[in-house]
């Protein structure tokens, strides 16, 4: 059982540390996650919070072949779902909010991602569209298999190969205009 | 930005809030229950001494006249309910789930709209072409659009070979397309080698089922066709393992008896395991290479894996056991 089935069992047998230690291990990188559907780094944060408080409050059984961090992210996503389906229509952001956005962003990126030249690889990827953005942070950032990213993003696996690749090559194109190179990809 | 700690007490605080507002409906509910008990009981009363003055005419009840119709009864997911004798389970159509705040899996499934029915993904296969996986893929049906997804309304779901997948459609060799259709694909990888897709659609929904044959022997056939037999632990399936055991211990004779259990077994509709029942997977590999993977719970129960989690066939535990126990002894649950 990996650790996040183990937080959420000892929640479910009445332990409250539980959803703590859920909150603490998959906070920021699901906030990232999140961050591919809506590009509102504040939105995302509260999603997150959504997201933990269903797990809470409607205590779901993870009945998937998955890890607990893959059926997570499928809630999440769900959560994202639903809450562009209510938020169809553009909301304004003001400058002031924009600002505290992009410095709240980069503290997370600095604690998270921790590495320069992947932070650089994460910019490039946010100019690129949302699928595309949900695939390459879940298989490079998340380390999740293809089976895995299959399973959260309700696609086949030939489909998220496919996704994978064509997104990669979206994620060159975009950091040679930047005039980065980056092997790994 | 929240730190950890604001946003675990935020969850916390929320979470409390919840169950605060839970325990407050419950008890408002108990209180009306009780107070229109009362008031039922006196009607009851009142009824059965009119009838015993009257001339009975009619001894139907309304769930009586639904079976007299042909029609059955769906279920409320939110409690446990019996069908009772004869009874099929009806599955429901699939339809997109609705907008909800309290929609814990608004979601969707791989599906292909064919002949006005919704198939919903099932077994897959993805590997190096061996040959064997294309003698399934029968005769071309079409090619599937691929343009539905979560923003989707009804109205696209009637749209002949609409689907969340894109790619040719064609029938199964073996198999109804009433049932079973797949969805094919062969192509090079990065690597240069031949890699084949073939993925099964199903049409488990809008059908009633009453017992096992009509599911594992019309459909699947699997009576007389089950060339190996693996299982895995309850456990290393929930976690992704692709962990399967040869199953031993179990004579040819108590596997039949098993398949026969399973077709004499009668569909029930279950919402609730108690979380102490064990759990185990079996998978029967047919002759011509497909899988049928069950999922067995103590006590008799058997799901096919694709269908939704409130549908199980109980079989006899005379059948039942000696497979599972065979399961669940070898991996020491």
């Amino acid at each position: 059982m990996d650790n996040g089935s183990i937080s959420y069992q000892r929640f479910l047998n009445g332990d409250e540390n539980g959803i703590v230690e859920i909150v603490r291990d998959y906070k920021d990188g699901l906030i990232f996650y999140l961050n591919s559907f809506t590009g509102n780094l504040h939105i995302s944060e509260d999603l997150a919070e959504d997201t933990f408080v269903k797990l809470g409050t409607k205590k779901p059984q993870n009945k998937s072949k998955g890890s607990f961090k893959t059926w997570l992210y499928t809630i999440a996503r769900n959560t994202a779902i639903d809450y562009l389906r209510r938020n169809s229509k553009n909301t304004e952001i003001s400058i002031d909010d924009i600002q505290e956005i992009i410095s709240d962003e980069e503290n997370l990126e600095q604690s998270y991602i921790k590495e320069e030249r992947k932070i650089t690889v994460h910019r490039a990827i946010k100019k690129l569209k949302s699928e595309y953005q949900q695939v390459l942070w879940l298989v490079y950032f998340e380390n999740c298999s293809n089976k895995e990213t299959a399973a959260v993003m309700k696609k086949s696996i030939h489909s998220i190969e496919t996704l994978v690749y064509r997104a990669r090559l979206a994620l060159k194109s975009e950091l040679e205009k930047e005039g980065f190179i980056y092997e790994e990809l | 930005m929240k730190s950890y700690d604001e946003m675990a007490n935020n969850v916390l605080s929320r979470i409390r809030e919840y169950e605060t507002e839970q325990n407050h409906k419950k008890k408002l509910i108990k209180r009306a229950v009780i107070s229109l008990s009362s008031v039922c009981i006196a009607v009851l009363i009142g009824i059965a001494i009119w009838n015993n003055l009257s001339i009975q005419v009619n001894t139907y009840s309304e769930n009586d006249k639904n079976i007299a119709n042909g029609s059955t009864y769906s279920p409320d997911e939110s409690e446990y309910i019996s069908n009772q004798g004869d009874n099929p389970v009806f599955i429901p159509k699939v339809k997109l789930p609705e907008t909800s705040n309290n929609d814990i899996v608004a979601d969707i499934i791989g599906l292909v709209v064919y002949k006005g029915n919704i198939y919903t993904q099932t077994e897959y296969y993805y590997g190096e072409d061996d040959g064997r996986i294309k003698e399934l893929v029968g005769e071309y049906l079409g090619y599937a659009t691929g343009k539905i997804n979560e923003w989707s309304s009804q109205d696209d779901y009637a749209k002949e070979f609409a689907s969340t997948y894109e790619g040719n459609v064609y029938s199964v060799n073996g198999y109804s397309t009433d049932f079973r259709i797949c969805m094919y694909e062969k192509f090079k990888d990065e690597d240069g080698n031949t890699m084949i897709w073939l993925q099964f659609m199903e049409k488990l929904n809008d059908i009633e089922l009453t017992y096992g044959n009509e599911l594992f022997g019309d459909r699947l056939q699997i009576k007389g066709r089950i060339s190996s037999v693996q299982y895995q632990e309850y456990y290393d399936w929930n976690e992704g393992k692709d962990k399967f055991q040869h199953l031993s211990g179990v004579t040819q004779d108590e596997l039949n008896a098993f398949v026969e259990g399973l077709y004499s077994g009668k569909f029930e509709y279950v919402t609730d395991f108690s979380s102490e029942l064990k759990h185990t997977m079996l998978y029967l590999r047919l002759d011509d290479y497909t899988t049928v993977e069950l999922e067995l719970i103590e006590g008799g129960y058997v799901r096919y894996q694709y269908m939704g989690e409130l549908y199980y066939v109980k079989m006899s535990e005379d059948a039942f056991n000696p497979v599972f126990n065979a399961c669940i002894n070898n991996n020491g649950n």
